[in-house]
């Protein structure tokens, strides 16, 4: 009986010690928690650096992966990973949007994690989704701010927050306008935002959207949320409005741009 | 940190204080009504707060108990302050005697837990459109094993008949969904150690 009781005994001491060495996150308080360790802040400001050292700074031509909506779908993100990975002619992903489903701090781990096995980098912009729960502020924390700009290869990226029902406040086109104006001759200036203007959440925006494009005569505008590619006229002026599909359709999207012009497509892995 | 845990573990004894008082005022020989608890967990981590604490109930046959529990955490713990309701089911696999007084209890248990701070919603705000999401968003199910260390004292103390302390290992339904999903989320990535002590209450 002493001995059943020592093996016992031994037995609880080793199952705590396995638990508590084996939990990466030893005590979690909750999955709505809203502060991040901060190995994972500012992951955008980190990926610019990056960028800066691969950006030519002339007119050069080069390639984009662009992914959204990976929501649940962590394991096909991976599988998109993977094929950009094999192919050396990228120079940097745009993830647009939806980086979780409801904006819970393990899902941003999650995601953060699964990019980092991206060869190139990477940045996002937000969606709808990643402002449900905590996620404004997780967001805020992991990647910084929701609008912010970057320039490659002498073409302007504008990254612009255009959620409009879980954020609960209207698109900042104050500075969205001031954006897109190119005033520092750049080859072109590429509008990247997570609902298309003629979705639901743009119901009262999408004329002042479209009107902004129209006026900057910018011929494409780059999106997510629909979860499919597409690429529609919408509003029968020959401006394009991209949308790029979620890992969930095991495809994503390829934009070429060249001193030359444009070029999307839609790549299935 | 430990001023907010010494507060609620401060309140968690006062209200084994209330229960002591009222078990007191029954005929000692009177069965235990169905709704006075027979034990009060007092819980750290574990994806229902920072700390929890509640009311617990043990079948008969002690192969199941029911624990209600208010979880909290504060904003400078958590970047937002939290509170939860959670029904925890607990099911003790097997009872291993250690000493005289001890039984060493490992359990495996299913929870369902409400987030009601104002983090995520039940019901989708008014300006959302219809059907535009289909289930609540503070609600979570959680999945959890661990052991326990029963300990009952050979007279009853202030209202104690014993004590249980508790390491256990969980997960919530939906980090098993990433697992389940993902080549690269490893089983550790989804678990999270909690704590706790069950104070058993005295007939």
């Amino acid at each position: 009986m002493k001995i059943l009781n020592a093996i016992c005994r031994l037995a609880f001491f080793l199952f705590l010690a396995a638990v508590f060495f084996s939990c990466d996150t030893w005590f979690a308080y909750s999955p709505y928690e809203a502060q991040l360790d901060p190995f994972y802040h500012a992951t955008n400001s980190k990926n610019l650096e990056r960028l800066k050292a691969l950006n030519s700074g002339d007119s050069r031509a080069f390639k984009v992966a662009l992914l959204s909506d990976p929501h649940y779908h962590y394991g096909k993100l991976e599988d998109a990973i993977a094929h950009i990975n094999q192919d050396s002619s990228y120079a940097f992903a745009l993830v647009g949007g939806d980086l979780t489903e409801n904006g819970l701090k393990q899902e941003f781990v999650f995601f953060h994690e699964t990019m980092a096995r991206l060869r190139i980098p990477y940045l996002t912009v937000i969606g709808n989704h990643d402002y449900l729960s905590n996620g404004e502020v997780l967001y805020q924390q992991m990647y910084g701010s929701y609008n912010y700009t970057f320039v490659f290869n002498n073409v302007k990226f504008v990254l612009f927050d255009n959620n409009t029902i879980e954020s609960e406040k209207e698109p900042d086109f104050e500075w969205f306008a001031e954006e897109l104006v190119n005033n520092n001759g750049y080859d072109r200036v590429v509008p990247v935002a997570h609902i298309p203007p003629y979705d639901v959440q743009m119901e009262r925006y999408h004329k002042k959207y479209h009107e902004l494009i129209a006026r900057n005569q910018i011929p494409l505008s780059i999106h997510g949320h629909r979860h499919d590619f597409s690429e529609e006229h919408v509003y029968g002026d020959g401006i394009r409005y991209v949308t790029i599909s979620s890992p969930q359709k095991r495809t994503y999207t390829a934009l070429s741009i060249s001193p030359q012009g444009v070029d999307v497509r839609k790549i299935e892995y | 940190m430990l001023r907010s845990a010494v507060v609620i573990f401060l309140l968690g004894i006062l209200f084994l204080h209330d229960m002591k008082v009222f078990g007191q005022s029954k005929d000692s020989t009177e069965a235990r009504r169905w709704y006075v608890p027979g034990f009060v967990p007092v819980q750290y981590a574990g994806n229902i707060g920072f700390i929890s604490t509640g009311v617990g109930y043990a079948s008969r046959l002690r192969n199941y108990e029911l624990a209600l529990m208010y979880g909290y955490a504060p904003k400078s713990m958590a970047g937002a302050v939290i509170q939860t309701l959670t029904a925890k089911n607990t099911f003790p696999i097997i009872r291993y005697p250690l000493k005289n007084n001890e039984v060493l209890i490992p359990y495996l248990g299913l929870g369902v837990s409400f987030e009601i701070g104002g983090n995520a919603f039940f019901r989708m705000p008014s300006h959302f459109p219809e059907s535009y999401y289909d289930y609540p968003k503070n609600l979570r199910f959680l999945a959890y094993g661990g052991a326990k260390v029963q300990h009952l004292f050979d007279d009853d103390f202030y209202g104690l008949r014993g004590v249980e302390l508790f390491a256990e290992a969980g997960t919530i339904d939906l980090y098993i969904w990433y697992k389940v999903m993902s080549h690269e989320i490893r089983t550790n990535d989804i678990f999270s150690v909690a704590i706790g002590a069950n104070f058993l209450l005295a007939e």
